[in-house]
């Protein structure tokens, strides 16, 4: 029989029992999907975005599918803090799976907010602060483009929460090093890179946007390059762990996040395709680890580095 | 994933028949999230025209009007479908009576499993239809007028071929004309169309009502509830939205939020 192999990763303090997590936004709070795949095999599950209050979201048309992508603007809709407590966070705690809160929020005091009363709750694993959403006006984005004040609200978050953070940003920012390296040393646990990228689309017959928010943002297989290149940026600018996610279709594309320094992978748009694509990235992934000879899963984060520098080429 | 089992065409439309590996029991107006084409992203929602043999064969109407549709319209018997359903929430049974059913195209394909089931159940279906066309579903008009009171529109100029649709009543007018023309008193009635059509229809406000049930189409994702991106405006007093693929797509008229609708459909 073939040896089991080790598929644990850790986050920071967070312990993930394999590396593939299904992405915030892509996966409502778990309970929609659980008629049709194995919610208690996921490494972990992030949530959608949770604000203080209710938000109703953009109008729409709030879907337009590309080529290879898909631009989305839901804009944050969520039944708000409360809701989550009592209806979500119990079937949450139920998985018996790492529950990752994704929160978000208009102004610094929002986040502050949510995140100091999830930190109280038992079923919570983790948080991970939305600071780069593309289709809210205030908040979201905003924030990935003033680092100083980033770095400023992840600070006063860590001093609230004893949860590991994760910070999830943009790619569509000037320097993106030097944000990461802002967010190690304002105390962020882990970088969950990248989300969806800002983007439009127009009809032709009407000359009006596709979607009723005009902007959205573009996931899927056409920003995996992007999110290869961001996670090997990341990995060489800090020593943070990263989750790293971006239009990941099958297996390869996950060990590819890994080898540029992720050290899991999020699940996203596939999930929309297939409800089940997580499972079998996993399991791709285990065939390719014993076909290689790996024993553990860890051995793939930042491979590539590795190998660029014993070739002398780093 | 399934099977196609046989496969017919009518007109420039495609009936297909899809062998399951369960049984499925689905209401009327609700929907199956077909994975087309490798290349695409997202799944497509098809209403379900029907169910047979007990639900193992999954009836499929399909208009060939973009690249889901028209590959999984030129499927061939033998091929496998991916799909997941039933989905959504579909239309109210048991309520009797006389029931108008107002489709505008392929709305067809719903309504015309529906008026199955409420004829099953006791219910005098008449069935108010407007085609772009008068050919484009090849003999499904002539079938349907044999099973059902049938009123045909047509858009353009030419009727119904006679052979094919046998004595269909038609008119050159919109099916929404047709059917204001012919009053009636219904206890309830059932729609599935374009928009444009719904927005004729109730963009006022006046004519929506807790008797008139729509199936409501917009771009979908997930199909399941979770991604929130089939929002559609409904009154809450809050600017909310349901989400077309878990509370509908069927909705009471009067649901729906007119004035927050936009003309753009999927």
């Amino acid at each position: 029989m073939a040896p089991e192999i080790d598929l644990q990763v850790r986050l920071g303090t967070l312990e993930l029992p394999n590396p593939v997590l299904v992405c915030s936004g892509t996966f409502g709070c778990g309970r929609e999907y659980a008629e049709w795949t194995e919610l208690e095999k996921l490494g972990g599950l992030v949530t959608k975005s949770v604000t203080p209050g209710p938000v109703t979201g953009n109008p729409p048309p709030r879907l337009w599918e590309t080529p290879c992508g898909l631009i989305n603007s839901i804009g944050w809709e969520n039944d708000g803090l409360e809701r989550f407590l009592e209806e979500e966070l119990p079937f949450l705690g139920s998985l018996g799976i790492p529950v990752i809160v994704s929160v978000a929020g208009f102004t610094p005091q929002d986040y502050l907010l949510v995140s100091a009363r999830l930190s109280r709750e038992k079923e919570v694993a983790a948080l991970e602060l939305n600071l780069s959403c593309p289709n809210v006006e205030r908040g979201g984005l905003s924030f990935c483009q003033s680092p100083a004040e980033a770095a400023r609200l992840v600070e006063e978050v860590k001093e609230r929460v004893d949860k590991p953070v994760l910070v999830k940003l943009s790619y569509r920012v000037s320097d993106l090093p030097a944000l990461c390296r802002l967010m190690e040393r304002a105390g962020a646990d882990a970088l969950s890179l990248v989300n969806s990228l800002p983007a439009m689309a127009i009809d032709p017959e009407t000359a009006l946007p596709r979607l009723g928010n005009w902007v959205g943002g573009l996931s899927g297989p056409a920003i995996h390059p992007l999110a290869v290149l961001a996670v090997w940026e990341a990995f060489t600018a800090t020593s943070l762990p990263i989750v790293g996610m971006g239009g990941v279709w099958d297996w390869k594309d996950a060990v590819e996040l890994m080898m540029a320094g992720a050290t899991a992978v999020g699940i996203g748009t596939l999930n929309f395709r297939n409800p089940a694509g997580w499972l079998k990235v996993l399991e791709g992934m285990k065939e390719y680890l014993r076909r290689q000879g790996y024993s553990r899963v860890k051995e793939l984060v930042g491979l590539t580095h590795r190998r660029l520098r014993l070739m002398g080429q780093s | 994933m399934a099977e196609l089992a046989a496969r017919r065409v009518l007109g420039r439309w495609c009936e297909l028949s899809l062998a399951l590996p369960f049984p499925m029991r689905a209401d009327p107006g609700q929907f199956v999230h077909v994975a087309c084409d490798g290349n695409r992203i997202l799944r497509r929602p098809f209403s379900i025209f029907g169910l047979e043999e007990g639900g193992w064969i999954l009836k499929l109407l399909v208009k060939p009007r973009g690249g889901g549709s028209n590959w999984l319209a030129e499927r061939k018997v033998g091929d496998l479908v991916d799909l997941m359903g039933p989905l959504g929430r579909g239309f109210p049974l048991g309520r009797g009576g006389r029931a108008a059913l107002v489709a505008g195209g392929i709305g067809i394909a719903p309504l015309a499993y529906l008026g199955r089931r409420l004829m099953e159940e006791g219910a005098r279906v008449t069935i108010f239809w407007g085609l772009a066309e008068p050919e484009e579903a090849g003999v499904l008009p002539g079938e349907l007028s044999r099973e059902f009171q049938l009123h045909l529109a047509v858009d353009r100029e030419g009727r119904p071929r006679g052979a094919a649709c046998g004595d269909v009543p038609w008119a050159r007018d919109t099916v929404l004309g047709m059917f204001r023309a012919h009053g009636g008193e219904y206890d309830a009635v059932y729609a599935c169309g374009p928009r444009q059509m719904y927005l004729e229809w109730f963009g006022k406000g006046t004519e929506a009502t807790s008797s008139v049930y729509l199936s409501w189409e917009e771009r979908m994702a997930c199909g399941v509830g979770a991604c929130l991106g089939c929002a559609v405006p409904v009154r809450s007093g809050t600017g909310a939205y349901a989400r077309a693929c878990r509370e509908g797509p069927v909705f009471r008229s009067d649901e729906i939020d007119w004035e927050r609708v936009v003309s753009v459909g999927p």
